[in-house]
């Protein structure tokens, strides 16, 4: 009996130990979320920087913007086919004839802006990725 | 008896020492890749920056071949005078921008994409007669 710890003792440890994991574990769990989270929006960062270079190396082989392509969607002409790119239900849809692809999963990209500053110039704008290329042909 | 007193009290501070030191570890582990995301991003957006960049220059020579905006610099392909000091054509794209250099009577033109404190550096070789660009590369 005279070995083991007194009532108190045992108390105040338990108190202590309590009182600092209840302080220590939302810190935690904060830091784990936001971890998630941040591994979340890195590989959305990757399907961004793959669509983009997907759309650049398609438009770059394209031999014309076809008439009718708006800000919001592009059609051109690649090795005598037609494709289109445009977002829909905020996903990449990728149009080559009649095969429908989807780039990527809903709400993954914001944004898919297009600008055409001369005939063979395009803007893209893919969120926060922007850039303008011309076609090669 | 005596020998015992506090063990219980050293035990929670032990435990307690852990839980801190897992929670300090996971905090500059979530800063770190946070960090590190962001720097990535920047810099993939400072890429398009330049390949529009290029994009840009190369519509320029094709208007005009003898189009230069600074004098031949050595020693060649100086990242640092091209980030810093090269003068060029800058050109304001989304929420960033790029300066497209090109030195006189050089075959070669660069674009430095800019965003945030990421920088892109690009380079393509030049052919005129017809004209057309090669030796894509990042400095």
């Amino acid at each position: 009996m005279k070995k083991a710890f007194t009532l108190i003792e045992l108390l105040l440890a338990l108190t202590m130990l309590t009182v600092l994991i209840i302080a220590i574990m939302p810190s935690i769990g904060t830091s784990w979320r936001t971890w998630r989270k941040l591994a979340q929006a890195s590989d959305i960062n990757q399907t961004k920087n793959i669509v983009m270079t997907r759309l650049v190396n398609d438009l770059r082989g394209a031999s014309q913007i076809v008439n009718g392509s708006t800000s919001s969607e592009v059609s051109f002409i690649l090795s005598g086919e037609t494709l289109n790119y445009t977002l829909i239900n905020s996903k990449v849809r990728r149009k080559k004839g009649g095969a429908v692809g989807y780039l990527t999963n809903e709400n993954e990209i914001k944004t898919l802006l297009f600008d055409y500053p001369t005939g063979k110039m395009i803007s893209i704008k893919l969120d926060d990725l922007a850039t303008t290329l011309v076609l090669r042909n | 008896m005596n020998k015992r007193r506090g063990v219980a009290l050293l035990s929670v501070i032990i435990i307690v020492s852990l839980l801190m030191s897992l929670a300090v570890i996971m905090a500059k582990m979530v800063y770190n890749e946070h960090g590190t995301a962001v720097n990535l991003l920047r810099r993939e957006e400072a890429f398009w920056l330049a390949e529009a960049g290029l994009a840009a220059g190369k519509v320029k020579l094709v208007q005009n071949p003898d189009w230069y905006t600074d004098l031949p610099h050595y020693p060649e392909d100086d990242s640092h005078w091209l980030k810093e000091e090269a003068r060029g054509i800058v050109e304001s794209l989304g929420s960033g921008e790029y300066k497209i250099i090109r030195e006189k009577d050089q075959n070669q033109l660069f674009a430095v994409g800019h965003k945030g404190r990421s920088r892109v550096v690009l380079k393509i070789e030049l052919f005129f007669s017809p004209f057309r660009s090669t030796n894509w590369a990042e400095i």
